[in-house]
This record gives C-alpha cells, sequence and structure tokens, in this order.
C-alpha cells in the first residue's frame, strides 16, 4: 500500500480522481430512478435487489424441502402407500428425500436466508453507505448459487436417481456404488449420478457464499458511515461478520474433503476406501470440522438478529453488548475443536472421546452468558408484544430451552452411546436449527419487512401464522424427543416391517401426532405467503421509523432508494439508546447527537 | 463519494487476506489426512512402488522461488512508481517452466505404470501436486491481469494495491510448495 505523498504525480492523480468521481456521482444522481422488471431482477447491482433475489430463491427451495418432509414423515405415520399429492413411496426414494431435505433446508434455505439475505438487506444500509463493497462480485456469487440451486434439483433426473446416503455424504454410502468398486462404470457413467451432482451442487453454493462472506467483511471494515466506529455497529452486523469469518475460517477441511470424495467416485482414488488402506472416519472428521461451525454459522446471524428485535421492543439498551460480542467470539473459537462429538459412535478413540465432550459442554458457558444478556435485555423493560417480537422470544425460548439443553446431554459421550442412532436427536438438531432458521429468521423478516417494502404486514395473518408455527412446531418434536428415549432408530424406513419395534398403539400414535402437526405447520405457511404478497399490494403504508428503532436503516426512506441515504449519516452514538435520561422520547436515532 | 471513514487497508487486500486463511486451512485438511495416511501405513512409499524423483524437482523449487522473488522486485519497484514489465513476465516465465517440468514428471509417473487408482500413496501425490498446480495456474492468470493494468497509467494507486493483494496470493503458492515437496518427496 502506498502512502500518500506530497510527490507531483500523485497529487495530479488525487486531483483527477476527485474530478472522476464528482463527473459519476452527477450520473450516479441520474440513475436513481426506478429501473423496470428486467432490469431489477436480472441485471441490478443493488444490494437490495440482490438481497430480494436471495430470498426468493430461497423461498423456492424451501418450498421443495417442505414437500419432502411432508412425503416421508406421511410414510412413516401412515405407510408408505397412496401418499397425497406424491403416490408410493419407496425406500429408495425415502432416503433421497430425507437427504435432500436435509441438505436444502441447511445449504439452500438457511444459509442464504440468514447469512446472504441478512447481510445483504442489513449491512450496507445498518453502516450507513450506497451499497456492498464489491457489487458485481455480489451479483456473481447470487448467480453462482442460483446455478448450484439448479445443479441439486437436476440430481433427481440422473439415471440412477438422486443422492440419497444422507446430507452429511458419510462414505462408503457416497461412493460404492460407483467408482473403483465397479469396473463396468467410466469416467462420465459416474459424473452423471446423484452423487457427483450433490457434491458440485454444494461445493458451487460454497463458492457463491465465500463470495458474498468477502464482501459482507470488506464492505463492514470499509465503508462505514462517518462517526460508525466498530463498537457502534448494531449486533446483527457483528454477527454476520462473525459468522461469515467461522464460514470461511471452517470451510476449507470439508473443501478438501469434497474434492477427494469427488476423485473417489470418479477416477477412483482410494482415500476413504478401506481396502486400499484408505480411512472413510477421515470424511467424518474433514466434514464435521465444518459441520460444527456450520450450525453456529447459522446461529450467530439469527440471534444478531433477535438481538435487535428484543432490544428495540424492550425499549431498553442492549444488556452487556461488548459481552455478547466477547461471548461470541469466544463461542466461534471453541466451535472450531469440538467436531468429534458428531462422532462418538464411529469408532474414535474413547480418550479423544472425552476430551471433545468436555470441549463440547464448556461451550454452552459463553452461550448462557449470551442467553443471560439478552434476558438481562427483556429485565424491567416495556415489553411491546409486536409481531417480531412475538417470533424473536419465540425463538430464545425454544432454541435455550430444548435445542440447547438438550445438546447438553448429547454432549456428554456417557449419554451420547445411547441416544446417538434415535429420534432423540433429530428432534434435538430440529430444535436447534428450526428456531435458528425459521422462528429467528421470520422474526427479521417480520421487524424488516416495513423498511424493505415500504407497507406494514397484515398483523392479524401474522398472529396466526406465529402462534400456527410455534404451537405445530413444538408438538412435531416434543412426541420426537419422547419416541428417540423409548429406542425408536432414525434411519428406518418402515416401522411395520419389524412388528417388534416400537409399534405399540402410543407409539404409533405419537408418530401420528409428529405427522400430522407436520401437516399443519406447512399450511400456516400459506397464511404468511398470502399475508407477504397480499401486504405488499394493500398493506397500510409505512412511516420510516414505524418501530421507533435507533439504527441507521430507520433513518432513511421506506423502501431506501438506489443508494440507500440521501444525505449520508453521520454516526453520533451507539445504537441502542432508549429511554435515556437526558432526551425526551424513548428512543434517540444514531445520527442524533 | 468520501462519505465513508477512513480506509486503512484497501479492500481487495482484506479480500485475499480472507482467500488466504480459507486456501491454508484447505491445504492443512488435505496435509493433515495425508500426514495420518503416511504415519499409519506400514513402509511409505509401500513396497511396491517408487519414491518421486527427488533432484530435478529440487531444482522445481528453485524456479518457483526465484519467481516469486521476482515478482517481489517487481512489487517494490511498484510502490516506488515505476513499473518494470520486464521482471513480471521473468516471473511468469519461470512459472510456466515449473509447471512445464511438473508435467512431465507427471507423464512419466503415468508411463511408469502409477494411476491414481493404484493406491492410497498415488491418491495423495496426484492430488495435492494437482491442485498445487492448479493454484500456480490461477497464480499465472492473477499475474497476466496485473500486466494488463502496467500499461495503464489511470489509477495508480489502485494499480499498487491490487498488486500488493495478488503477491499475497503468489507469494502463498510459491512458499507451499517447499512444505508439499518435503511431505510428498522426502518425508
Amino acid at each position: 500500500m502506498i502512502k500518500h505523498g506530497n510527490q507531483p504525480w500523485q497529487k495530479y492523480i488525487k486531483n483527477k480522481q476527485t474530478l472522476t468521481n464528482k463527473v459519476k456521482q452527477s450520473i450516479d444522481m441520474d440513475t436513481h430512478k426506478k429501473h423496470g422488471f428486467w432490469h431489477r431482477y436480472f441485471f441490478s447491482l443493488d444490494h437490495k435487489d440482490i438481497g430480494f433475489q436471495y430470498l426468493l430463491t430461497a423461498m423456492f427451495m424451501a418450498a421443495f424441502g417442505g414437500f419432502f418432509v411432508y412425503v416421508f414423515r406421511y410414510n412413516l405415520a401412515f405407510g408408505p402407500n397412496d401418499i397425497p399429492l406424491y403416490g408410493d413411496l419407496a425406500a429408495k426414494q425415502y432416503n433421497q428425500l430425507v437427504t435432500n431435505h436435509g441438505a436444502i433446508m441447511i445449504f439452500w434455505v438457511g444459509m442464504p436466508i440468514l447469512l446472504a439475505v441478512i447481510g445483504n438487506f442489513l449491512i450496507p444500509i445498518m453502516i450507513g453507505t450506497d451499497d456492498m463493497a464489491f457489487p458485481t462480485l455480489n451479483k456473481i456469487s447470487y448467480w453462482i448459487f442460483l446455478l448450484s440451486c439448479v445443479v441439486l434439483l437436476l440430481g433427481f433426473m440422473m439415471p440412477t436417481g438422486a443422492f440419497g446416503g444422507g446430507w452429511t455424504m458419510y462414505p462408503p454410502l457416497s461412493v460404492s456404488d460407483f467408482g473403483y468398486n465397479n469396473p463396468n462404470t467410466t469416467f462420465w457413467s459416474n459424473f452423471f449420478t446423484g452423487n457427483t451432482f450433490f457434491l458440485l451442487a454444494v461445493a458451487l453454493e460454497f463458492v457463491s457464499m465465500l463470495m458474498g462472506g468477502i464482501n459482507f467483511v470488506v464492505t463492514t471494515l470499509n465503508k462505514r458511515a462517518k462517526g460508525m466506529t466498530l463498537m457502534r455497529l448494531p449486533i446483527v452486523v457483528w454477527m454476520v461478520n462473525i459468522a461469515n469469518l467461522l464460514f470461511m475460517f471452517s470451510v476449507g477441511p470439508l473443501i478438501a474433503g469434497a474434492f477427494m470424495l469427488l476423485m473417489d467416485i470418479l477416477v477412483g482414488t482410494g482415500f476413504f476406501d478401506a481396502y486400499r488402506g484408505g480411512d472413510p472416519i477421515l470424511w467424518q472428521h474433514l466434514f464435521w470440522f465444518f459441520g460444527h461451525p456450520e450450525v453456529y454459522v447459522l446461529l450467530l446471524p439469527s440471534i444478531g438478529a433477535v438481538g435487535e428485535i428484543i432490544s428495540t421492543f424492550s425499549r431498553k439498551p442492549l444488556f452487556g453488548y461488548k459481552m455478547v460480542i466477547l461471548m461470541v467470539l469466544i463461542a466461534a473459537i471453541l466451535s472450531l475443536v469440538v467436531w468429534a462429538h458428531h462422532q462418538f459412535v464411529s469408532g474414535i478413540d474413547p480418550g479423544a472421546a472425552n476430551i471433545f465432550s468436555l470441549l463440547t459442554i464448556i461451550i454452552s458457558i459463553p452461550f448462557a452468558g449470551m442467553v443471560l444478556s439478552y434476558l438481562g435485555t427483556l429485565w424491567n423493560g416495556d415489553i411491546k408484544l409486536e409481531i417480531p417480537m412475538l417470533w424473536a422470544l419465540g425463538m430464545l425460548a425454544t432454541f435455550t430451552f430444548f435445542g440447547g439443553f438438550t445438546g447438553l446431554h448429547l454432549g456428554s459421550n456417557v449419554f451420547d452411546i445411547y441416544a446417538h442412532d434415535t429420534y432423540f436427536v433429530i428432534a434435538h438438531f430440529h430444535y436447534t436449527l428450526f428456531p435458528t432458521v425459521f422462528l429467528g429468521g421470520f422474526a427479521a423478516f417480520y421487524y424488516w419487512y416495513p423498511k424493505f417494502s415500504g407497507k406494514m404486514m397484515n398483523k392479524t395473518l401474522g398472529l396466526i401464522h406465529f402462534w400456527g408455527t410455534f404451537i405445530f412446531f413444538n408438538t412435531i418434536f416434543i412426541p420426537l424427543f419422547w419416541l428417540g428415549l423409548q429406542g425408536q432408530h432414525r434411519r428406518i424406513y418402515n416401522y411395520s416391517q419389524w412388528n417388534d419395534l416400537l409399534m405399540q398403539p402410543e407409539h404409533i400414535m405419537a408418530r401420528q401426532i409428529a405427522t400430522v402437526s407436520l401437516i399443519f405447520l406447512l399450511l400456516v405457511q400459506f397464511v404468511f405467503l398470502f399475508n407477504f404478497f397480499y401486504s405488499l399490494k394493500k398493506g397500510k403504508k409505512a412511516s420510516k421509523n414505524p418501530w421507533h428503532a435507533n439504527t441507521l436503516e430507520w433513518q432513511t426512506d421506506s423502501p431506501p432508494s438506489h443508494g440507500n441515504f440521501n444525505p449520508y449519516p453521520i454516526v453520533q452514538r451507539w445504537p441502542y439508546d432508549y429511554n435515556h435520561p437526558d432526551k425526551e422520547l424513548d428512543y434517540c436515532p444514531q445520527t442524533e447527537s | 463519494m468520501d462519505t465513508t471513514i477512513n480506509k486503512k487497508i484497501p479492500g481487495i487486500s482484506i479480500a485475499f487476506a480472507i482467500i488466504i486463511i480459507t486456501e491454508i486451512m484447505f491445504f492443512g485438511g488435505l496435509i493433515s489426512a495425508y500426514v495420518i495416511a503416511n504415519a499409519r501405513a506400514a513402509t511409505w512409499p509401500p513396497l511396491d512402488q517408487p519414491r518421486l524423483p527427488q533432484y530435478i524437482t529440487l531444482l522445481n523449487i528453485l524456479i518457483l522461488l526465484f519467481s516469486g522473488l521476482f515478482f517481489y522486485l517487481f512489487e517494490k519497484q511498484a510502490k516506488s512508481g515505476q513499473n518494470k514489465k520486464k521482471l513480471i513476465l521473468i516471473s511468469i516465465g519461470l512459472a510456466s517452466i515449473f509447471l512445464i517440468i511438473q508435467g512431465s514428471e507427471w507423464i512419466n509417473l503415468i508411463n511408469f505404470g502409477i494411476q491414481s487408482s493404484t493406491g492410497l500413496y498415488a491418491s495423495y501425490f496426484y492430488s495435492l501436486i494437482a491442485l498445487h498446480g492448479i493454484h500456480v495456474l490461477v497464480g499465472i492468470s492473477l499475474l497476466f491481469i496485473l500486466l494488463t493494468k502496467v500499461s495503464n497509467k489511470q489509477n495508480i494507486i489502485e494499480f499498487i494495491n491490487t498488486t500488493s493483494a495478488f503477491g499475497m496470493f503468489w507469494y502463498f503458492v510459491v512458499l507451499l510448495w517447499p512444505i508439499l515437496y518435503f511431505l510428498l518427496y522426502l518425508y
């Protein structure tokens, strides 16, 4: 990097740059008008449009994930024949649907919504700038993401069918039919399989998220408005950035593993083939080194958005702002050294298992500190139960109570060995990921919807949506906890084939409660869809700052124009000055001195 | 528009620093997998398979290191306001020679009858060398991008920032090779 000296050529260039910038600025002002449909949704570089594209694509993928889970849950409760809207379900299809449900919900719904949508919509406008640091890279990252969706869905059209070896892609399930063990196959016959397409889709998705992540971090570091110091950033911006850095630090080993797995499938290398000296457990190490931090990559943006909402609707400063950041950093670092707690039953060294148990349980300390901060924010607050607040409280309650708490049980290898292959684990990780992705995601959606559409959402429909989702979500997974403790194995397609295996009336009943709840949960989402489009057209017009919040995005128009601010804000204070003793109003925007 | 706080580090450098950290984790995963496989095997390389050619590759290390050195000189010149196209051309040339030597080594090995599916030993060295080779190719194309920007005197500060960011990547690729050489050829 160069120091700004006084050499004549440097001065000349500086003058010239300011001149071209001025010209560019005047051109920019002319282009701030509305663009047509094609321009807006296909070629726009604006961060808000790209965020909206991510949102729509993720919702489209969520429809697939939701439909898949409906089909296989229906099969588990009522048998594989004549499933409405689907027909008969074969065992192989069951595996494919379970695999793709998991992968879609994590990689194509959770990650785009929590990283890309929240990051794109919020980071530039919350730090007070016009757009991302690299707008073109941002656009490319979206197109690669879309390509990855297409590649994943193309996997269903391959001659061997979609990939069905579990979303964790454990070898030998992910290689055995193909490659070296079957000499009749060639490179191309191995290429056109569900396995290869699944791996390629995941790889493309990672490339897209890496590009997006680099963009977010650079934008946050370099494009903050005047006066926006790091300690004045809203908590959600911190969280998205920490999540992105965590993703980028942890994804390398998985890319390495994915490359090795792809080579095993395509050209018959033997990395994971025990017969030729390879090691299938190696994949599990490489996968979970990424897989555990991935949970926090999803959790952090969500918990950040919940923090914003809780502070706004309690009308109190966020309690322990610096402590939350510190705790999250500690949790992020610890999350890199706990991966083997997913492998207690894979035959790892019992001594190592004890260490991983201990580290896993230690992680609960920073998270407990974080939850304590949020409870401290709520304490004695002037709590307003608006729709976003309901979602935020629902997220905090279910994530902590059921997700985090059962995580403590499973983190201990002594308990995990018995519970690992049962529905207890399924209920546990759905209690961590469902609140994170959907409850937290909807909280953010309802909170920022007025800003990005300029319309208020219908409150009655919002209430129906919240209570429907919240109640049915719990009635799906509480029976599964019980079934798991009863010993219901989690990888069985049709229980009725083993009559001695949990086919008592109460077990059948519990499965049916879970499945019926799931169907209702999916139906309630149509209320949301209706509300989304109805409010977009006919909703009440939103004011600049409908929630009386402090952060920068509420100080500009709803929806913000291209360029976000006019004039650009100068930040005077941190974002959580609610009920400040020196102020008349109960809030004080960041731009106010 | 100068509405933002002072930039201390240029964006492109932050971006490349993040990419390099991801790369380090990527090669870290591969190398640790390789080291464990190596430690577990009774003999390494397996009895019926040869050691890789050590001496010509030692020469190759020097070639790549010199390529990095010439790039360093180029970067230094660029920062003081001069542009020596020659230096970057030498750097690209040396990197290309490196790739050609590695490639001919591969052809020899394949003629010798070692394929990637022969066993774990071959699987690892073909993969690691190929992945490093791809990184060299990417590095060469980054250097070519710089070459097209050398004669453009429009925006010198941006050019210098780009140079130092691309430089980080190139040094990473150059310095990775001695480590891989030690692990794959000698260890």
